[in-house]
């Protein structure tokens, strides 16, 4: 199999130079850069408002504190971000039954007044990482989403399934492959 | 424990989607240190993984903003307010922008690339031009193994090459082709001393630093056609960047004067931050008043230059010799191509 690796912009070099010596205004620009990506991640998973700001402030202040970590050599500063929205996102799942108020929140979320330049990004992104989405076999759709959204391990995807934990773990696996096919087939790491 | 392989290549999918439980997580990760297959796999896993929050943007509260750069300040001072701005240069030039087409690029939605500019291109047409031109110069420099315009040097000719090749590809490919030539111009022009030396460029032998001054002139140009037909506000370039434009343009325009035989002379006043004051021919040995003088804005001015306005619409002001301020703005006009 041939790993072909989005290749950095020369701003992601030049932020991260910059975060390094410790100049502020790199911050800033990343913020308004992914601060909706962060977010919306974040409120999606966890589905409680607070939560999500709590994630995107932790994953800001650790692209401050610790900007060696982003490795430009192993995915965009996009990707690194949602890994880190994810994880802390998730975490917060497991540790709570946010689920009670899910249906109050959702509607919450939903009232957001939209940034224009943000959104037009975001749907241009989100439109090309839907088909790679829609494209998955419903099995692999249907695991993928339960653990990357509802924060489930396979464990829990196997049983709310009613399948077998191999069988989970290779739906997740094949279906995050399948995904990556596609998303560099449609050039989407150009987008970043 | 420790997995064997078979067991953590199981996993990545899960692992990647944050979806093991802790411990077996950890597992994970260990074998993936020591494993150059799994470890490729999982960064492409995770990368893919990645993109699944794109589908739901939502900007967070504006407060936030200020509370997480205030809870960065307090957990690691700034060791300063912004960065030493470094020493502006046609290569600095050129860097501002081919960042600033590059972040306009990426937030376009994919309709917007077949959007009309005013000069007839479409966005995508525009970054295949800069492409040609680019690859052009890289080209001259011996930086490619093989030249992507097929040896072609001539403008329009070589432009059509690339629009050939580009129209009808995904704006993907044309993105991708534009940032692998600017990549390599960009390398090469930071190093030291290398733009003292010359090339031919459109059948003159022209310094390096002009050419490179030309392209970013060029890219800030049609950085502005493309947020025009996007309904995106236009933007100058930053101050010192844009008087290093202004003195090429002062430049050509003195030689392109004496070429006319003009030998009378205009001040031009340039406003506005990164303007100046120039005396067009320079370097003439006449002490004594101009027989012109002409005042406008730097942007402005350096947009007549482009091509972009004429000098029926630009905001000036003319004392002096009425004929020879129009013919100093004619010249202005003449050297824009595209």
């Amino acid at each position: 199999m041939t790993v072909k690796q989005p290749r950095s912009t020369s701003w992601e070099l030049s932020v991260r130079q910059r975060l390094l010596a410790g100049d502020e205004s790199a911050l800033s620009e990343i913020y308004d850069q992914y601060s909706s990506f962060v977010f919306g991640l974040a409120a999606r998973v966890t589905n409680d408002r607070r939560a999500a700001e709590d994630v995107t402030q932790e994953v800001f202040v650790t692209v401050w504190e610790r900007p060696a970590v982003f490795d430009p050599e192993r995915g965009s500063l996009r990707s690194w971000l949602g890994t880190l929205a994810h994880r802390r996102a998730v975490d917060f799942v497991r540790r709570e039954e946010a689920s009670r108020r899910r249906a109050q929140r959702e509607a919450e979320l939903a009232a957001l007044p939209p940034d224009i330049e943000e959104l037009a990004t975001a749907l241009a992104l989100a439109e090309r990482v839907r088909v790679a989405v829609d494209e998955l076999p419903p099995d692999q759709q249907a695991a993928i989403r339960l653990a990357y959204f509802g924060g489930k391990t396979y464990r829990q995807v196997a049983d709310v399934l009613g399948i077998p934990e191999g069988t989970a773990k290779s739906r997740l696996r094949m279906g995050l492959r399948r995904m990556a096919d596609t998303l560099e087939r449609e050039g989407v790491d150009q987008w970043r | 424990m420790i997995l064997d392989h078979e067991e953590a290549n199981e996993l990545l999918g899960a692992w990647a989607l944050h979806a093991c439980d802790e411990d077996e997580g950890a597992l994970v990760e260990a074998h993936v240190a020591t494993c150059d297959d799994c470890a490729a796999e999982a960064d492409r896993l995770r990368n893919a993984a990645a993109w699944l929050g794109a589908l739901e943007s939502v900007p967070p509260p504006s407060r936030l903003r200020a509370s997480v750069l205030r809870r960065a300040r307090d957990l690691r001072a700034p060791e300063m307010r912004r960065a030493t701005p470094a020493p502006a240069t046609p290569a600095t030039l050129m860097a501002e922008s081919v960042d600033r087409l590059d972040t306009l690029l990426r937030h376009l939605a994919p309709a917007d690339w077949a959007a009309v500019t005013l000069t007839g291109f479409t966005v995508q047409d525009f970054v295949a031009h800069l492409t040609a031109a680019a690859s052009l110069i890289n080209w001259r420099l011996g930086l490619l193994a093989e030249d992507p315009g097929r040896g072609i040097t001539d403008w329009e000719p070589r432009t059509d090459v690339f629009l050939g090749r580009h129209r009808g590809l995904p704006p993907a490919a044309t993105l991708a082709a534009w940032r692998e030539q600017v990549a390599v111009l960009q390398s090469f022009v930071t190093g030291a001393g290398v733009l003292d030396q010359s090339i031919e460029w459109q059948g003159w032998d022209t310094p390096l630093q002009d050419v490179v001054t030309i392209h970013g002139f060029e890219t800030w140009l049609h950085t502005d056609d493309i947020r025009r037909a996007v309904d995106r506000p236009i933007a100058a370039p930053s101050p010192p960047h844009l008087a290093i434009m202004c003195e090429l343009a002062t430049n050509l325009l003195s030689v392109a004067m004496r070429a006319h035989g003009v030998n009378r002379r205009t001040r031009l006043v340039l406003t506005g931050p990164g303007g100046g004051d120039w005396l067009i021919p320079l370097g003439g040995s006449e002490i004594g008043p101009p027989d012109a003088i002409v005042t406008a804005d730097a942007v402005a001015f350096c947009t007549l230059v482009g091509g972009r306005l004429t000098p029926d619409v630009l905001p000036h002001r003319v004392e002096g010799d009425a004929g020879l301020a129009r013919a100093l703005l004619d010249t202005a006009t003449s050297f824009a191509v595209v």
